[in-house]
């Protein structure tokens, strides 16, 4: 797929939600002041996550944990990450930073062949940290704003620009490299793991959420939008935007 | 000696040493200070967590020193007005009253659940960065649970007076005290400017 063919094919898809959402737009001067106009859908949206999440994820999910071991966790991960490290070093060469491409590029191949298929992460204990770049964070790197929250079925918060680098991330996936291969039940079977596996890492979070919340909803919604913020900016003037204590 | 015994003394140190620097008011206040602050005072707070992680025997107890400490810490008060955002100063005096009780409840009640997950672990300050005159960010790790994670904790620190005070602290990259503000100010919005709204969300989500 060229690249005009992809950006094309990601700007119909976050347009379709755009107009998605116009119906449900609000006037609310908390919600515009969030940068969430479609508030009203969202929390809909939310809501049924929270059902889908009570009723299939976190069930399977914690099932995970109880049949796997510590070590065994840690390797699906490592496997995970590696899978994404091209998805990394897109994003890395994007954004100019080259030394984290190199990186990336190292990771890769040592994990890949040293660590069995990604198994076992060596690059890591070889003084070679993990990175963590998408598609959304390179269009905020390169000045794009977020866009209005979005609340995704199924994926959760985002927001326009992120949504959009969803979509374009899946190409430099390696299981998206051959498209006129079609979805094998093993490619199916490592999205799903991936799932699950991500799911049970965001446990402590989501439980640290149901212990502070005063509005699960808008707790989410800021945290999501602190957390990217610091992973655009790499946690470079992490300090400077805080508020003042009167 | 238990540990329990231990507190009378923990705490009548801890206001000597408060005392001590309200008297030290005229020296500037240094990352170091702040940085020794936090290592004191929320390893003490998580130490005393210990007992109700574990489902100790004497839980009531356990509350009333981890409350004490807590004090000690962080000041609740400022970080109350701090969640008001600009409903503070506009709003009807008694709402604003009963919100500061209620508030301070709910958040106490925060920090002990969220605090108790890293109860008996060690807390290790790991530096820190000035962002100002008597503003500092006390970073720490915590470690030593039983599936032997560990934890980047952020702490923010003002200084007023020579006394140090926590303010705000970043868990798993959360501003807990700027998220609570954006929930406050949010719940307050939706109810045309009604306090007395959030107030009651506050009880729900304690009673739930």
């Amino acid at each position: 797929m060229t690249l005009r063919a992809l950006a094309k094919s990601c700007f119909i898809s976050s347009l379709g939600l755009v107009l998605l959402g116009l119906s449900a737009c609000t006037t609310n001067p908390q919600s515009l002041e969030a940068n969430d106009p479609l508030e009203p859908l969202n929390r809909e949206i939310y809501g049924f996550n929270t059902t889908m999440d009570e009723v299939f994820f976190e069930p399977a999910s914690k099932t995970y944990v109880a049949v796997t071991p510590k070590v065994g966790r840690e390797m699906v991960g490592n496997v995970m990450t590696t899978l994404n490290q091209p998805v990394v070093f897109a994003n890395t060469t994007l954004q100019g930073d080259f030394e984290g491409s190199l990186i990336t590029l190292a990771r890769f191949g040592m994990n890949a062949t040293l660590g069995v298929a990604g198994l076992f992460d060596v690059a890591t204990v070889a003084g070679l940290p993990e990175r963590h770049e998408d598609f959304g964070q390179t269009l905020g790197v390169w000045g794009v704003e977020s866009g209005p929250y979005l609340m995704l079925p199924v994926f959760g918060p985002s927001n326009l620009r992120d949504t959009t680098g969803r979509f374009a991330d899946r190409y430099a996936h390696p299981l998206k490299w051959n498209e006129d291969e079609p979805a094998s039940s093993t490619k199916i079977g490592i999205r799903v793991l991936n799932g699950i596996h991500q799911r049970a890492e965001l446990q402590d979070a989501i439980d640290s959420l149901d212990r502070t919340a005063i509005d699960p909803y808008v707790q989410l919604r800021t945290t999501y939008h602190q957390r990217r913020n610091m992973a655009i900016t790499n946690g470079e003037d992490a300090y400077a935007d805080l508020p003042e204590f009167d | 000696m238990n540990r329990l015994s231990l507190s009378p003394v923990i705490i009548g140190l801890s206001a000597l040493i408060l005392i001590v620097s309200s008297f030290n008011t005229a020296q500037a206040s240094s990352p170091q200070d702040a940085e020794n602050f936090v290592q004191t005072n929320a390893q003490a707070v998580i130490s005393t967590l210990r007992d109700y992680r574990s489902g100790g025997t004497d839980l009531s107890a356990v509350k009333r020193e981890f409350r004490q400490k807590i004090d000690v810490l962080a000041d609740v008060d400022r970080v109350t007005n701090f969640v008001l955002g600009r409903y503070r100063r506009s709003a009807d005096p008694a709402a604003l009253e009963e919100f500061r009780g209620v508030f301070r409840e709910f958040a106490i009640n925060a920090y002990e659940r969220e605090l108790a997950n890293y109860g008996g672990q060690t807390l290790e300050v790991t530096g820190s960065v000035q962002r100002g005159e008597g503003d500092y960010i006390v970073n720490s790790r915590i470690y030593g649970g039983p599936e032997g994670r560990e934890y980047d904790v952020k702490w923010r620190v003002l200084e007023h007076n020579g006394q140090y005070k926590v303010v705000d602290a970043e868990v798993l990259g959360i501003w807990l005290a700027q998220s609570q503000r954006d929930q406050v100010t949010s719940i307050i919005g939706d109810h045309g400017g009604d306090v007395s709204a959030a107030t009651r969300q506050l009880r729900n989500r304690m009673q739930g």
